[in-house]
């Protein structure tokens, strides 16, 4: 049995300044000596900027809810900053305990009990308890909820039954033996639950059973864990949140107020040139242009605000099923080894990307990417070799396909006409290149009727499993293959490490070789904020990177302040 | 009081000593004349360059050049390339084919169309002209750009169905002038002289009817020329009408402008040439007006 045990030294550190603040006759919000206290109880670094001034401004895409438990994709950004989950990545994409204190694992590796900290409460004063982490779990498995993506907690036993509608929600292994004590049973044994619970953002029980899907869209009935709660939300202009007061988790935030304006991708850079917003830290492609790349790197002063590191992303061509020409593993290959990686990276991306060999990014869990360089690699003449010998010489008689992109920003859609152009150059094969909107793309994508997508995959927690099993049998995509399946179930459930990546790295050859997919490259990030931006942000972590991590999750919000530096 | 004003005004207009109204309308054709030449010669050169194409660029539009990416106009590359290291020019160049063509192939439509229903419509009367004049009606509620992204979005992008979307609205304006025109022309002398004659119906439309209407039906073609061009370009700039790597002039201002804060030239050069063509052929249709059909600039 294996204990864990919470780092508390943040909160003893606050605990002792706000105790030694009491003890001085001096509430919240005032300052002792050079230490100022802010009204979440947090006492601010020596060179932060006073209170008053401690509001971040960002900018980004609006939501239907805040409620990572309701839907994935239409939810509101910055899950975590109004939720508390049982488990959070800190910047070494390490877990460490938030609302569950330690856990415990039983001998056969299946049962898993959080014990919660004691104090948590909701920002209307109610107490937060296991019993509001079994209703998210199942509400969240409920088919009437519509998740998106609730094979996410498939480890989680009798959850994919009760999702497909096949056995009653109150089924799954998930049972609150009392207010602070949470049983999770997983089907198998599964080392990663603790990292897929870093992502279950716990839902307010007393409110969601009586308010419903709506209560996350209105400051009055969004109740917060979290530390930061809905101060104001004006649709299609900007959401704010304020520091909680009730908090009373590990995360005690230093600014006081996040302000985040709604507004599309191409207002990002001239809003940040014009000093409207103190960063860009979102992580997909289009939020910064390679044409704002170039003038980034053509002026001193931006260079100096930006920062680069290698995302934990995937991008690849997926193939359709037994319906389309590509149920012949020739004709996968030949376009595998038709698409010149370095040349996509080298023009469409300004070199802001690496190539990709395999699915798992370099540094990331379990990968080895070096071992698959020679897999499939560009080769015009075999590539075109291989599609005579499946029957297209020349590309005479293929079929017509329509490359499909997911809602692309226009550095992905260029990158798409780089592909069909190579297509079109190395195979003879006239591919269309269409832009569908996400919604529609994901319903076909999930219903296996695609026939050719260029598509990514970005990490949700560190684990090889997080990307190795979208591609089991039954998953994202139609490809379908035994030995896959088994080699990456087996290494779900394999408890020691070293086995685990040596299983996941056979399945991952499988997939390459077979091949399943095309790999293509693994982004750049580049991020921007103001030298006033301070925190752990500033941090390098264990991987040599400055980075701004998960972003879109909130994981670093609480640790971020404003700098005196900001006039 | 206003709309009984309006009539005297016009009565004092042609009042006006008939050497300086003669002068003034000399000097006027006049200046239209040399904007006319204009157009005709901008026009000239598109034709030119669509016709040429091949011949006076440095390599076909769809071509890549990976290596030669995000290049800013110079003597290798006179408007610069894109992202994938297409040659912006060769580009332009090849576009004012599919302007051309869009332009062209749509207003043939329109007047294969417009003319006969418009012209059964003016002569026929009756039941024919009225079903003929609510379906003009209800088709004039759309405005010409919505009613394309309406047939876009239902029929999916490709060249094809924006000439269908463009023609499909296009002979509206023709189908009301021919049969205004023939219903005047119709009880006009000659017409009734023809009648009394004894001469068939059929007769007085082709024999008739149709020289006198073709002067106005010539201007209003040209004049849908632009129009038409324009239509496909906000098309594709909206991303539904003419897919890359096909050369659209409003795609590929479509793209530059993600990118016009630094890459300037992916928009400029495409948008130049889009203002260009507007403003040749609406030039030229003006003075085609004032040449063929002196009456509709009086």
């Amino acid at each position: 049995m294996r204990h864990y045990d919470g780092n508390t030294g943040r909160l003893a550190r606050a605990v002792w300044l706000v105790m030694a603040g009491a003890a001085l006759g001096i509430g919240p919000g005032s300052t002792v000596g050079a230490a100022t206290v802010n009204s979440a109880g947090t006492s601010l670094p020596g060179d932060a900027a006073p209170p008053s001034a401690q509001v971040l401004t960002l900018l980004g895409r609006e939501g239907t809810y805040i409620d990572w438990s309701k839907t994935v994709q239409k939810s509101q950004w910055h899950p975590g900053l109004m939720s508390e989950p049982l488990i959070m990545q800190d910047i070494n994409a390490e877990i460490k305990p938030l609302a569950a204190e330690r856990w415990t694992i039983s001998p056969d590796g299946r049962t898993w009990t959080f014990f919660l900290r004691r104090g948590l409460q909701w920002s209307d004063g109610a107490p937060l308890t296991a019993e509001d982490f079994e209703y998210t779990l199942k509400r969240i498995a409920d088919p009437q909820t519509g998740f998106d993506v609730a094979w996410y907690f498939g480890a989680i036993k009798g959850f994919t039954e009760a999702n497909e509608g096949k056995a009653s929600v109150d089924l799954i292994g998930v049972v609150t033996a009392n207010p602070t004590t949470l049983q999770i049973t997983t089907t198998d044994p599964t080392p990663y639950l603790p990292m897929l619970l870093s992502d279950l953002y716990v839902v307010p029980k007393h409110i969601v059973s009586k308010v419903g899907d709506t209560w996350s869209t209105s400051p009055a009935t969004a109740v917060s864990a979290g530390p930061f709660k809905l101060a104001s939300w004006e649709r299609d202009r900007m959401l704010v949140y304020a520091a909680n007061p009730l908090y009373r988790g590990l995360r005690k935030p230093y600014l006081e107020r996040i302000v985040y304006k709604i507004g599309r991708d191409e207002t990002l850079f001239p809003a940040y040139l014009g000093g409207e917003i103190d960063a860009i830290p979102w992580i997909y492609e289009g939020s910064v242009s390679p044409s704002d790349i170039a003038r980034i790197q053509a002026d001193p002063r931006l260079k100096g605000e930006s920062y680069t590191w290698p995302y934990y992303q995937t991008w690849w061509i997926a193939f359709g099923g037994e319906q389309t020409a590509f149920k012949d593993p020739r004709v996968r290959r030949a376009f595998a080894m038709a698409v010149d990686r370095d040349a996509i990276i080298k023009s469409v991306w300004r070199g802001m990307a690496a190539p990709a060999y395999g699915m798992l990014p370099p540094g990331f869990h379990c990968a080895d990417p070096a071992r698959l360089k020679g897999a499939a690699p560009f080769n015009p003449e075999q590539a075109k070799r291989l599609l005579a010998e499946a029957g297209y010489p020349d590309g005479k008689g293929f079929p017509k396909y329509d490359l499909l992109l997911r809602a692309a920003s226009p550095s992905v859609q260029t990158a798409g006409e780089a592909i069909q152009a190579m297509i079109k150059q190395n195979l003879g094969i006239d591919v269309g290149v269409q832009n569908l909107e996400r919604k529609l793309f994901m319903d076909r994508l999930n219903k296996h009727e695609l026939p050719l997508v260029l598509i990514p995959w970005e990490y949700d927690y560190f684990d090889a499993s997080n990307f190795m099993n979208i591609y089991r049998t039954g998953g994202r995509h139609p490809w379908s293959n035994a030995e896959y399946d088994r080699l990456v179930n087996e290494a779900n459930s394999t408890m020691s490490e070293a086995q685990r990546c040596a299983t996941y790295r056979k399945a991952e050859d499988v997939l390459v070789r077979d091949p399943g997919a095309a790999f293509l490259w693994h982004p750049t990030v580049i991020q921007l904020w103001k030298p006033w931006v301070k925190g752990e942000i500033q941090r390098r972590n264990k991987f040599g990177i400055v980075g701004w991590q998960r972003p879109s999750k909130a994981d670093m919000l609480p640790y971020i302040y404003i700098g005196r530096e900001k006039k | 009081m206003t709309a009984q004003a309006a009539p005297g005004t016009q009565r004092l207009a042609l009042a006006l000593p008939p050497a300086a109204a003669g002068r003034r309308a000399w000097a006027r054709r006049a200046s239209r004349n040399r904007m006319a030449l204009a157009g005709a010669a901008i026009v000239a050169i598109l034709v030119l360059l669509a016709l040429s194409a091949p011949w006076i660029t440095p390599a076909r539009y769809d071509r890549p050049d990976f290596g030669d990416a995000w290049q800013f106009p110079s003597p290798r590359h006179w408007m610069g390339t894109d992202g994938v290291g297409r040659d912006l020019y060769s580009r332009v160049v090849y576009g004012s084919r599919v302007s051309l063509l869009v332009g062209l192939t749509a207003q043939t439509i329109a007047l294969g169309v417009g003319l006969p229903l418009g012209l059964s419509a003016g002569v026929l009367g009756g039941r024919v002209d009225f079903a003929v004049m609510r379906v003009v009606d209800a088709l004039t509620a759309f405005p010409q750009l919505l009613f394309a992204l309406l047939i876009m979005v239902v029929l999916g992008s490709g060249l094809g169905n924006i000439l269908l979307a463009i023609g499909l609205h296009a002979w509206i304006p023709i189908c009301r002038l021919v049969r205004a025109q023939s219903l005047r022309e119709r009880e006009q002398e000659y017409a009734e002289a023809a009648r009394a004659q004894g001469a068939g119906r059929v007769r007085i439309v082709l024999r008739h009817i149709l020289p006198n209407l073709l002067a106005p039906v010539i201007v209003a073609v040209t004049l849908g020329i632009p129009q038409a061009i324009f239509t496909e370009a906000a098309l594709s700039f909206l991303g539904i009408g003419i897919k890359p790597p096909a050369p659209s002039w409003g795609q590929m201002v479509g793209e530059g402008v993600n990118h016009i804060r630094f890459y300037w030239h992916l928009a400029l050069f495409p948008a130049v040439m889009i203002a260009f063509t507007m403003a040749g052929f609406v030039l030229l249709g003006d003075g085609l007006r004032d040449v063929l059909d002196p009456r509709a600039s009086m």
